[in-house]
């Protein structure tokens, strides 16, 4: 039948509705029966109680198919009331520069040590270094056949096109050829008495943690290519002085992500009785991709050299803290020298650090120091066109400075 | 191991009842041509690897080096008077295979006796020809009888 | 007046047609006329003939690029190949292995006796080396130990399988090997000086195979046909492709000199002796894919002079996860395989940038030297390539055979102890391995002799939109990235209720299937060309050159 209003007037659905409501919450009438009982000394029950028992529920602890993730909380293993700043791979110091010579407590010296700037003076390379190492970058470059999907090209003036996905070799694997290759070649140079007293591994992992005015730095880093020595690197001759820059407004610390859940253990990729176990050079990549300021905005220069600073202080620190025990602290016994080279696969940015003193507080006395100079492009340009491979200005000096680091002792 | 349920008793039920195990595993002939020590069989659907390896090698005591399954569709058939579609099971292959050195030949039951109606069949072609034969020997003289002959 | 200067000329004509008759005719020193060949016009022959004819057009290709494309022309969407590839070996893979790369297997003859003869002068310093090359080697060897333990003690460590850790364990101690080795020997052997080190290279390859039987659908095509019922069971050319990635591969611009004579690898009887495996190769396990046809040696070709194999370092980390129903025997017999079958590939791959390829017989041998390796148990091998033809009748027609020699796995160490010490050393293990770095490369040929097909490359072409073309074409083929429009998909009830069963008989047919289109047998080249902008060609007329040129070979 049609829904009409007359049927509707007919309807008593509603009135059985409300009956129900009322029924629902008809109260028993006292009849004097439980005073009754209660005289006799019969215990009387409240029915609720008898009929819906409450049942515990036990949790069965069931074998899954993974382990159950654990909570990010304070339930953790690894959580700790004092906060920890964490710096990793993929973080930026955006006070550049400044902050991390500030977080460091490190001097900066633009230039390179003495023993570094004399071995680039003098180093007498064969001439076929240069087509060599064109032929290395072309490789790594260009040359390798892998063919994997790049990330995501955006244009800046029009950031709602989907361009086709181009496909060609990783970030990654282009910067472990060339840094592998130019180490070949460098190893080539310098035979088998410099190289056999070095070592050289991938993706060694280094972490450590330090105080600083009261805060707490943990560090974990990656370097994709450490070279250790067999002799640790000798200390810079003479001092040097300098001022820590003033970052005033900024802390030191600021950018640095903020966790609870963290872990304060020291690591050193290899143990310190081998032969070769020194701190020489780490290289690290720079992936434009992965690290990125919180905001937006592309890394600077100098956030990018603050990068090289840090990495070459976390492993010095480790170190330093494997060799004297986790609880050393201010200026350490003998200096620890380590050579930083971070690049992208076209610019490279190399630094040295010192490392005298572990006491980032404000008023250490001693400071580390790190030489560095600015970046050098290895090329403009370096592509596969038309069937032509493209090598534009090409610079021969990054190779030298590279070859020098790499006999440095 | 069954996953079927056995039926409640009601009254009136045979009192002894045999069920078959749910993991079944029949041999079938290969549809393409294998290695010798290869063997296909059709396996019930809830049986994996696993359970034909160890069906093989623990009830019929055979050495198994690999299996190899997967699920073959079923067939589709139009039916003859409606023309409704109906879909046969979908069926689990299982390929065994056997060491190198082992060889299986799926037994040829059934030579003799189709043997015998191919027999059965040359007799009664044999006997078809004769009599179109005979028609075409009369067709032209109508009316005749077929004993009639110079 | 008309009428007869036509007339005159047809005179003409024809009294110099009798002229060059008589001149082709009757020439007295002709004693018997020259005529063209009789040819077989049976189905076969010509099935034949235009499959030898598209083999020399592939020949006559002057780019190695271009020769790559014209392969690939066939199939748009990829070509049905078996997925030959480096980590999966199914039980008794040996004979298919050697049927598909007609090799022949032997033992490697132990160096020892093959070399006190001629160098033994050299002993002393051979001596010296050897100890340098086994402190480096042991020192390399725990180092890498050490650093692994490191790696372990990670928190994600143990989320990697038994395999992937296999992997990283022997990645780290390949390298550091290598360079130990390169150090130590390098001095005394000057070509480690120029090899070029590939780190996880491509290694990608693809050829034909005949001689095995056709699968179930060609047949019963053929046996639908009375005229082809009697071909049904003729073999089919299966395509193979082969991807890998070793650990580590040695490169160098000269070649290895061969250790089969001329003589030895054409032998009529020992490619009849040949392992044939006739039966499909799913029977095996192996599993079947569409992929364009990739010949990859880990470098895109005319990239540098270091065209030639010198050693390469597989893995053989899979094997864990083989079945131990598998057998030890068989065990060895996949390593057999995995050498044979990657050796085989790589040097296709080299031989495909030199001009050959699985249709164009190779003129000359390649070498190559194999070490499969999991940082302990080592094996070795020595490859000879002398023949690429393996398709259609060469089965049984090609007299040349492949070889490759090898030995058992040998330990090079028995543990490393908990001190991080290496325990008893295997001297033997590491000879070889210095014997194939000691193994000089001393084989040049000229251009012309090493590439004989080879007539131009692509960077000299003039036309720079041509060079575009070939080259990102060539990059889209070997990259193997999906087309830009997919399969079109048949859905289930499509097979059900069009193709299976007829039961939509007054619907309009205008799926591809019901079109008769095949999409898997459309062609490179059939595609819409590029769009030219109007802008960017201001000078023509509006309605020319309105799409790019294509230069398909």
């Amino acid at each position: 039948m049609r829904l009409t209003n007359t049927l509707c007037a007919q309807h008593i659905g509603w009135h059985f509705k409300k009956h129900w409501l009322v029924q629902g919450r008809r109260v028993p009438k006292e009849t004097g029966a439980v005073a009754e009982l209660l005289k006799l000394g019969v215990q009387v029950k409240n029915p609720e109680d008898l009929l819906n028992t409450k049942v515990e529920r036990k949790l069965v602890d069931i074998v899954g198919t993974r382990e159950k993730a654990v909570s990010e909380d304070s339930s953790h293993p690894d959580w700790h009331p004092t906060v920890c700043h964490s710096y990793s791979d993929h973080s930026v110091l955006i006070g550049g520069l400044p902050q991390a010579q500030v977080l460091t407590n490190s001097i900066e010296i633009q230039s390179f040590p003495k023993q570094i700037e004399d071995a680039i003076a003098s180093q007498q390379l064969p001439n076929t270094v240069d087509k060599s190492v064109r032929h290395a970058i072309l490789a790594s470059h260009v040359l390798d056949a892998e063919q994997v999907k790049l990330p995501k090209v955006r244009l800046p003036e029009r950031p709602a096109f989907n361009l086709p996905r181009s496909y060609g070799i990783s970030h990654e694997r282009v910067n472990r050829l060339l840094v592998n290759k130019l180490l070949h070649e460098s190893e080539k140079l310098a035979g088998r008495s410099v190289s056999v007293r070095r070592k050289l591994i991938d993706n060694a992992s280094f972490k450590s943690s330090l105080n600083k005015d009261g805060d707490l730095l943990g560090f974990s880093i990656n370097a994709e290519k450490v070279v250790f020595a067999n002799r640790a690197i000798e200390a810079v001759k003479g001092k040097f002085e300098g001022d820590l820059p003033d970052l005033y407004p900024m802390k030191s610390t600021i950018s640095i992500p903020k966790y609870h859940i963290y872990q304060t253990e020291n690591l050193y990729p290899l143990r310190t009785d081998i032969s070769c176990s020194h701190p020489h050079t780490i290289f690290t990549v720079f992936n434009k991709n992965l690290v990125k300021n919180s905001h937006g905005s592309e890394v600077t220069t100098a956030q990018l050299q603050a990068r090289t600073l840090v990495k070459a202080f976390v492993v010095a620190a480790a170190r330093a803290k494997q060799l004297h025990g986790d609880s050393v602290e201010g200026a350490l016994p003998k200096p620890i020298v380590v050579q930083s080279v971070q690049t992208d696969g076209r610019t490279f940015h190399f630094g040295v650090l010192q490392l005298n003193t572990l006491d980032l507080g404000a008023n250490s006395t001693t400071k580390n120091y790190w030489f560095h100079k600015q970046n050098y492009d290895l090329f403009s340009e370096c592509t596969y066109e038309g069937g032509r491979t493209h090598l534009d200005n090409y610079n021969g000096d990054v190779f030298r400075i590279f070859n020098a680091f790499y006999n440095n002792s | 191991m069954s996953t079927r349920w056995y039926p409640i008793y009601q009254r009136g039920n045979p009192q002894l009842r045999v069920f078959l195990p749910n993991f079944w595993m029949k041999l079938i002939r290969p549809t393409e041509e294998q290695p010798p020590n290869v063997v296909t069989f059709s396996v019930s659907m809830e049986m994996t690897k696993y359970d034909v390896r160890s069906y093989l090698e623990k009830i019929y005591k055979l050495p198994v080096v690999d299996v190899r399954t997967r699920i073959a569709l079923g067939e589709t058939k139009k039916d003859q008077t409606y023309g409704y579609i109906t879909k046969k099971d979908d069926v689990k292959l299982a390929y065994v295979t056997l060491p190198r050195e082992e060889s299986f030949v799926f037994p040829d039951f059934f030579s003799e006796k189709a043997e015998k109606q191919a027999q059965e069949e040359k007799s009664l072609d044999e006997s078809k020809a004769g009599f179109r034969r005979f028609l075409d020997r009369n067709k032209k003289r109508p009316g005749t009888p077929g004993w009639f002959s110079i | 007046m008309l009428k007869f200067n036509r007339v005159s000329q047809l005179r003409t004509t024809y009294k110099r047609c009798l002229a060059g008759q008589s001149q082709l005719q009757l020439n007295p020193t002709d004693a018997e006329p020259a005529y063209p060949e009789i040819q077989d016009t049976s189905f076969k022959a010509r099935k034949q003939k235009d499959a030898a004819n598209w083999h020399e057009e592939i020949r006559q290709v002057p780019t190695v690029e271009e020769k790559m494309i014209k392969i690939n022309i066939p199939r748009y969407y990829g070509f049905k190949v078996v997925d030959f590839n480096d980590s999966k070996i199914p039980y008794n893979a040996l004979p298919l292995t050697q049927h598909y790369t007609r090799t022949v297997l032997e033992d490697l003859p132990s160096k020892s006796a093959k070399t006190q003869d001629p160098e033994q002068k050299e002993q002393p310093s051979e001596d010296a080396l050897f100890t340098a090359a086994r402190g480096d080697v042991i020192d390399a060897l725990e180092f890498a130990h050490d650093y692994y333990k490191h790696l372990e003690k990670q928190p994600n460590s143990a989320e990697h399988s038994p395999v992937e850790r296999e992997r990283i364990l022997t990645q780290i101690i390949v390298e550091q090997l290598n360079r130990a080795l390169l150090q130590s020997l390098s001095e005394e052997y000057k070509h480690l000086d120029e090899v070029e080190v590939d780190y996880n290279p491509r290694h990608e390859a693809f050829w034909a195979v005949g001689g095995v039987d056709p699968p179930k659908n060609v047949q019963k095509s053929k046996k639908g046909r009375e005229w082809q019922k009697e071909m049904a069971n003729e073999s089919v050319d299966r395509l193979v492709q082969y991807t890998g990635a070793p650990y580590l591969a040695l490169r160098h611009r000269k070649q290895l000199s061969p250790w089969k004579t001329e003589a030895e690898s054409e032998n009529h009887e020992l490619s009849k002796q040949l392992p044939r495996f006739k039966h499909d190769p799913r029977t095996l396990g192996y599993s079947t894919k569409h992929q364009h046809a990739t010949n990859v040696p880990g470098y895109w070709p005319r990239g540098n002079e270091h065209n030639f194999g010198l050693l390469s370092f597989q893995s053989r980390a899979h094997l864990q996860l083989r079945p131990k129903s598998y057998g030890e025997q068989d065990m060895l017999e996949a390593l057999h395989s995995l050498a044979i079958k990657s050796s085989y590939a790589w040097l296709l791959a080299q031989a495909n940038y030199n001009g050959f390829n699985t249709y164009n017989e190779l003129t000359y041998p390649m070498n190559t030297q194999t070490v499969i390796t999991n940082g302990r148990e080592w094996s070795f091998y020595e490859y000879q390539l002398n023949t690429l033809l393996l398709h259609g009748n060469n089965v049984d027609g090609n007299p040349r055979v492949n070889f490759c020699r090898g030995t058992k796995p040998l330990p090079l160490y028995a543990e490393i102890s908990a001190s991080g010490k290496c325990v008893d050393f295997n001297d033997n293990a590491l000879r070889h391995l210095l014997n194939f770095y000691a193994n000089v490369p001393s084989i040049q040929r000229s251009i012309g002799e090493q590439q004989p097909y080879v007539a131009s490359n692509v960077s000299g072409y003039e036309n720079a939109e041509q060079r575009d073309f070939i080259s990102k074409t060539f990059k889209y083929l070997a990259s193997n990235r999906p087309r830009h429009l997919e399969l079109p998909e048949i859905y289930l009830w499509e097979k059900l209720y069009k193709i299976d069963n007829n039961n939509r008989a007054m619907e309009a047919k205008r799926r591809f299937f019901e079109l008769d289109i095949n999409p898997w047998q459309r062609t490179l080249d059939t595609h819409d060309k590029e769009y030219v902008p109007r802008a960017l060609r201001p000078d023509v007329p509006k309605n020319k050159n309105r799409f790019k040129k294509t230069y398909y070979p």
